[in-house]
């Protein structure tokens, strides 16, 4: 049954899924280019943490695209099956529990996809960049920060919107979410979340500082 | 097995103003049961809750035998669900939802539902949501019937559909049924629609399950009588009937009566009244003066 419930995830969001795909591979490559910034003449990683260039702005809109697309792919996962408040899927002969963890397994499995293209990226600019003096890549950290990023915010955007109908409620609540998660004291069981919620709400960290460990999410 | 569906004490709050409360029906084996009632009574709801797309606050449901509320999964498969909009994703093409559904239901019948497929002029290869309102209606019956159900659900199927498409759709329904001997529940608020083909009739009102009766018997038992007035005319209370709606004529008044029986027109007579007619209803004008009778639903709020 899980086999259907792939193909089905294929056959509905592929478009999607390909998009999602190319905007995970799209920012490592991003900070490949990045780079160069860093090497430029007079440029230091110190400076970069707080210059805001053309550059760094498309990083951080491309890292912006992932934790959205992420969050849109748990969220589409009911959303065409609603007919006046029911949803079809809970007509047919499933035990709900298991509609729900296979709908679940299948949307997350092809997750893997973008994830498995931003990790290979990942490890083929840190293969091919020159880093400078001081920095270092993590490409592993990064992928497993992009890979727990991904994933919570596809849990809540799947889990809310098989609660709420209304995409205005599904992204409302999980702002209160992230911004409750972000400013309860003593958070940092995720730190990478933390991070990510940084950025989105403030903005207070640059793409760089991920990625090319400034400052890292799991350390070395 | 005597009876397709069962349940006792059904209820379920939707809105502070609005429940499903303590509704039992059964639904006997074989029979082609007609579930009326006017719009927001409840129907909807009350099929959910057989179903278990609702979770009920209380009460049994057993259908075909299996308690619903433990196996609601078991219980499914042994359902045809016609909704009342069909939900097939709008991406799947008519041949790719009858594979979906196919891998739900161990009894699907491939060379039935193709048969089924050519019957119905549906185009396989037509997203479902390009087709027609006909075309809707005739997929998910087709999705109801191809695995073979003992018990068909259907929740206002007809409704939107022209004549030709409702007639269509009817007999394709009569016809699984005469030949499977199959049981149908069958939701609407058309009544002439439902007295074509119900051999039982449920009433639903406000949440509550009015009358449960053969449908002849409902038939039988609500008429409207021309009484006399000729002398000061008795209250309701103590008559052997219940009297539903009383209207005022010149020199008579017609009284829509429930439990009339030709018998007592006599008690009647003892009383001073005379019956100068007895007048037969149709099943719509029976069901219209029995929700007449229970009054305005705002009195009671």
């Amino acid at each position: 049954m899980i086999r259907e419930f792939l193909w089905v995830e294929w056959e509905r969001r592929r478009g999607m899924l390909l998009l999602v795909t190319a905007l995970y591979a799209a920012v490592p490559l991003m900070y490949l280019a990045l780079l160069g910034g860093v090497t430029r003449p007079g440029a230091g990683g110190a400076q970069l943490v707080f210059q805001v260039d053309p550059l760094q702005l498309t990083g951080l809109t491309l890292v912006l695209g992932v934790v959205l697309s992420a969050f849109a792919w748990g969220a589409g996962s009911w959303g065409d099956e609603r007919r006046g408040g029911w949803v079809y899927a809970l007509a047919l002969p499933i035990q709900r529990t298991h509609l729900f963890a296979l709908r679940y397994l299948a949307g997350l499995a092809w997750l893997a996809l973008p994830l498995l293209a931003l990790t290979a990226l990942s490890f083929v600019a840190a293969a091919v960049a020159s880093v400078p003096t001081g920095m270092y890549a993590y490409p592993g950290s990064f992928s497993s920060w992009a890979a727990l990023v991904s994933w919570f915010l596809y849990t809540l955007a799947f889990v809310l919107s098989a609660r709420f109908e209304h995409p205005w409620r599904i992204v409302a609540i999980a702002a209160a979410v992230l911004l409750v998660a972000a400013t309860v004291p003593g958070f940092g069981v995720f730190p990478g979340l933390s991070r990510l919620v940084e950025l989105v709400a403030w903005g207070g960290v640059t793409p760089l500082r991920v990625f090319w460990g400034l400052e890292l999410p799991f350390g070395s | 097995m005597p009876h397709a569906l069962l349940t006792r004490g059904l209820a379920r709050r939707m809105a502070p103003d609005f429940a499903v409360r303590d509704l039992s029906l059964t639904v006997p084996t074989g029979a082609v049961y007609g579930l009326l009632g006017p719009n927001g009574a409840g129907k909807t709801t009350t099929l959910r809750l057989i179903l278990d797309l609702l979770r009920p606050d209380a009460g049994e449901v057993e259908i075909l035998g299996v308690n619903a509320r433990r196996y609601p999964a078991e219980a499914r498969r042994r359902i045809g669900y016609v909704p009342e909009r069909l939900g097939i994703p709008g991406w799947m093409t008519v041949a790719r939802a009858l594979r979906h559904h196919a891998v739900f239901f161990p009894s699907w019948s491939r060379p039935y539902a193709e048969e089924l497929l050519l019957r119905m002029e549906l185009p396989a290869d037509r997203r479902v949501r390009h087709l027609s309102k006909g075309q809707a209606g005739k997929l998910a019956l087709l999705l109801a019937l191809a695995h073979r159900p003992s018990l068909l659900i259907l929740d206002e199927p007809t409704d939107g559909l022209d004549p030709v498409a409702r007639r269509d759709f009817t007999e394709l329904l009569l016809e699984y049924v005469a030949d499977t001997g199959a049981t149908a529940l069958i939701s609407s608020h058309l009544v002439h629609e439902l007295e074509r083909v119900a051999d039982w009739i449920g009433v639903i009102d406000r949440g509550s399950l009015v009358v449960e009766t053969p449908l002849e018997a409902f038939r039988r038992s609500i008429k409207r009588l021309r009484v006399g007035t000729g002398t000061p005319l008795p209250g309701a209370d103590g008559l052997p009937f219940d009297v539903l709606a009383r209207v005022q004529r010149p020199r008579e008044e017609l009284w829509s009566v429930r439990g009339w029986e030709p018998a007592m027109g006599a008690v009647l007579a003892e009383r001073g009244v005379e019956v100068r007619g007895v007048v037969d209803l149709d099943l719509e004008d029976c069901y219209v003066e029995l929700l007449r009778g229970r009054g305005d639903p705002e009195e009671g709020r």
